[in-house]
């Protein structure tokens, strides 16, 4: 009777995982596009943030705005598919993390942004970390394998 | 060990091969996409291209591998900052005090942030020619304020509500002169404005900047005093 339960929980939790990791991948495929296709806009959408001028580093802009995109592509594609997961998952993590880090100061800073180049069409800075956040969390739930605190119980 | 170097490995697969096909993708890239639109709309306003759209214009906007340098870019957030706090342009509730520095201009006409409006005649400017200076800031539109003066003192262009049959009398009059007003009525109002002229003890440029505010409703006008002068003098030591 316990195994039996003890089964089903854990279907439950990698169908819940699996399901995660499904939709991380297509919000970071389906954001990437939009960038892929016009990479003059999202270098402006880059220099607009102001980061890179802080330490004038304008000169890679637009190298960063060619490459970043089919990274994302990638690793959403291979967080669907399933290969390399460990590798794409820390990637991902720190990729989200430097979102956040520069929505932040955008927002710290006041800078008025037209379009903050997440590829979905937030409306606002604060919606954008909002998102990146939750992402982050469904991010490391993956990377455990489950909730951490809700293991014993699982 | 070996996991580890495989880590890397992976690490360095995903950069390596997102640089790979951003540098495929900046080969099929079709910069003709990229050139400023808003340049066109001038154009047609008038016949005598008074926007300037050199080679050097189009250069800027082009997409290269790596973004050149800009030295200004680093006071951006200051100078922003000031636009935003000290209201740098003009409000029609306040007196012009909105004077523009070299570096403001400057930081302006790079990043295409503000039109710039010479208010000299073009002989005025023709004879500021120097070498291969053309005489006035790039990308600058003309208009001159004699032209506004001679409608305002000759005409009654400024203070009645004129018919149709006047309007034409007023345009076969003074066909140049009403070029110029036609050209100010139709630019944008929303969009700032610095006005320049000779040199820092000429008052055209301000005079034409009440003119554009008191009868032609602008929002943001600045004023950039010291003008071609000052502007020709840091340009041609370098």
């Amino acid at each position: 009777m316990i195994k039996k339960y003890l089964k089903a929980s854990e279907f439950s939790k990698n169908t819940f995982i699996s399901y995660l990791r499904f939709v991380v991948g297509w919000v970071f495929i389906y954001a990437s596009l939009d960038k892929i296709a016009n990479p003059s806009l999202f270098s402006d959408m880059i220099d607009s943030y102001q980061f890179s001028s802080v330490f004038n580093l304008q000169v890679f802009n637009n190298m960063l705005a060619l490459s970043l995109p089919w990274l994302e592509l990638i690793l959403g594609v291979s967080l669907i598919l399933g290969f390399f997961l460990d590798e794409a998952l820390n990637f991902i993590i720190y990729i989200l993390l430097f979102f956040i880090l520069v929505l932040t100061q955008a927002y710290i800073r006041d800078i008025e942004l037209k379009d903050c180049g997440c590829g979905l069409g937030e409306s606002s800075i604060l919606n954008t970390i909002f998102r990146d956040l939750i992402l982050l969390f469904a991010c490391i739930i993956i990377k455990f394998r489950g909730l951490v605190i809700f293991r014993k119980y699982m | 060990m070996e996991t580890h170097k495989l880590k890397y490995f992976r690490y360095l697969f995903f950069i390596s091969i997102s640089v790979c096909l951003g540098l495929i993708r900046y080969l099929f890239y079709d910069t003709s996409n990229n050139v400023w639109n808003e340049g066109e709309e001038f154009t047609d306003l008038n016949g005598n291209g008074l926007w300037d759209q050199g080679e050097e214009f189009i250069d800027e906007n082009n997409f290269k591998l790596f973004s050149k340098f800009r030295d200004i870019t680093t006071f951006s957030t200051s100078i922003i900052d000031k636009v935003n706090k000290k209201k740098l342009f003009y409000n029609s509730e306040t007196s012009i005090s909105n004077y523009v520095e070299y570096k403001e201009a400057k930081f302006f006409n790079d990043n295409d942030l503000a039109v710039f409006v010479d208010s000299r005649d073009a002989q005025e400017i023709n004879l500021s020619k120097q070498g291969s200076f053309s005489g006035r800031i790039p990308n600058s539109i003309v208009i001159p304020l004699s032209d506004i003066e001679t409608i305002d003192n000759q005409t009654e262009y400024f203070y009645t509500d004129l018919s149709e049959n006047n309007y034409d009398l007023l345009t076969m009059d003074f066909e140049n002169e009403m070029q110029t007003i036609s050209i100010l009525e139709t630019l944008p109002k929303d969009i700032p404005y610095i006005i320049y002229c000779g040199y820092e003890l000429c008052d055209k440029s301000s005079s034409l900047a009440e003119y554009m505010v008191n009868y032609f409703n602008f929002e943001k006008i600045g004023v950039y005093k010291q003008g071609w002068e000052e502007w020709y003098r840091n340009h041609s030591d370098k």
